[in-house]
């Protein structure tokens, strides 16, 4: 298994998701033009983590400038993964980051931690 | 080939399944009540995340918007900044102008006018031998050649103006030319 890098682009978030260290990082902008086609390799690596019954806990850190709606529902799949992953046993935890005065997000952040049963760190930081 | 990915492709096979279920209809009693109950359950965690992305996608589109309404503050800004620079090097080409033009009507002015009046007034006043009409030749030629220079110092200003406004109405015209090209 390797570590899954995938640089910034325009449309679409940084994303690690890091197997020794147990950070997964999504952070950016995610507006691809096919949501669907660009999480697939993320959702396709995180089965196979899941599936290697990996003990190291994991935090899940994402820090979202803004995102599509197919990303929204793209960005809820992952969480789900992880939320199976969690079921297992896993020590799962996801720290959510916003930008001081983006309300919006926060709230997003807090309707995902509605909805995913994995303990949610919602994370003010300053702005960029 | 590949199948190609759904976004609810999870969805559409819990659906297809449902309907395949109806069909069977070897299933018994209890088979159909237990898809049916596991069809509730992926349609209530459907429903939650109808819930989540109809608010997460609203609020989003809120951010979005304010970002455009700060864009097109920020645009109008710029606009401003454009206009204002724009004018003031509009003035700056037409007092150049204006200056260019000065100092040929001044020429014009020391090289034609003044040898025209002069060479009028010789005729008028100087062929007569009279004294009087002497001392009137010289006043007649000080007061036109002076008459002229201060009517042509008084017209620099509108000349300026004029200039200006030109100009102006010619960037606003290549402006919108640009903007239509652009759109």
């Amino acid at each position: 298994m390797e570590i899954f890098e995938l640089d910034a682009k325009n449309h679409t978030p940084y994303i690690k998701l890091d197997h020794t260290t147990g950070i997964m990082e999504l952070k950016g902008r995610s507006t691809p033009e096919n949501s669907v086609e660009f999480y697939d390799p993320v959702n396709k690596w995180l089965i196979q983590f899941i599936n290697e019954a990996v003990t190291i806990p994991v935090i899940v850190k994402l820090k979202f400038e803004y995102f599509n709606t197919s990303s929204s529902k793209c960005i809820l799949d992952v969480l789900k993964k992880f939320a199976e992953f969690k079921k297992t046993g896993a020590d799962v935890k996801v720290e959510w980051y916003y930008e001081q005065d983006d309300d919006d997000m926060k709230e997003a952040a807090e309707d995902y931690s509605d909805i995913v049963k994995i303990p949610f760190e919602i994370i003010e930081i300053p702005e960029d | 080939m590949g199948e190609k990915k759904q976004l609810f492709g999870h969805e559409i096979a819990v659906l297809e399944h449902s309907r395949n279920i109806i069909a069977d209809a070897t299933k018994t009693k209890e088979e159909v009540i237990g898809d049916y109950k596991n069809l509730c359950d992926h349609y209530e965690e459907m429903l939650d995340q109808s819930k989540l992305i109809t608010k997460v996608s609203d609020k989003l589109q809120n951010k979005l918007n304010s970002a455009n309404a700060a864009l097109a503050d920020k645009n109008q800004e710029l606009q401003e900044t454009i206009d204002e620079l724009t004018k003031a090097k509009i003035g700056k080409k037409a007092a150049t102008i204006t200056f260019g033009l000065a100092v040929v009507l001044f020429v014009l002015s020391e090289g034609i006018f003044d040898p025209f009046i002069e060479s009028f007034a010789k005729k008028v006043f100087v062929d007569n031998p009279n004294q009087a009409a002497l001392i009137q030749y010289s006043t007649v030629i000080l007061w036109t050649s002076m008459f002229g220079k201060l009517i042509m110092a008084l017209l620099l200003k509108p000349l300026e103006t004029f200039i200006e406004e030109y100009l102006l109405k010619k960037a606003i015209k290549q402006q919108k030319a640009l903007k239509a090209i652009n759109a």
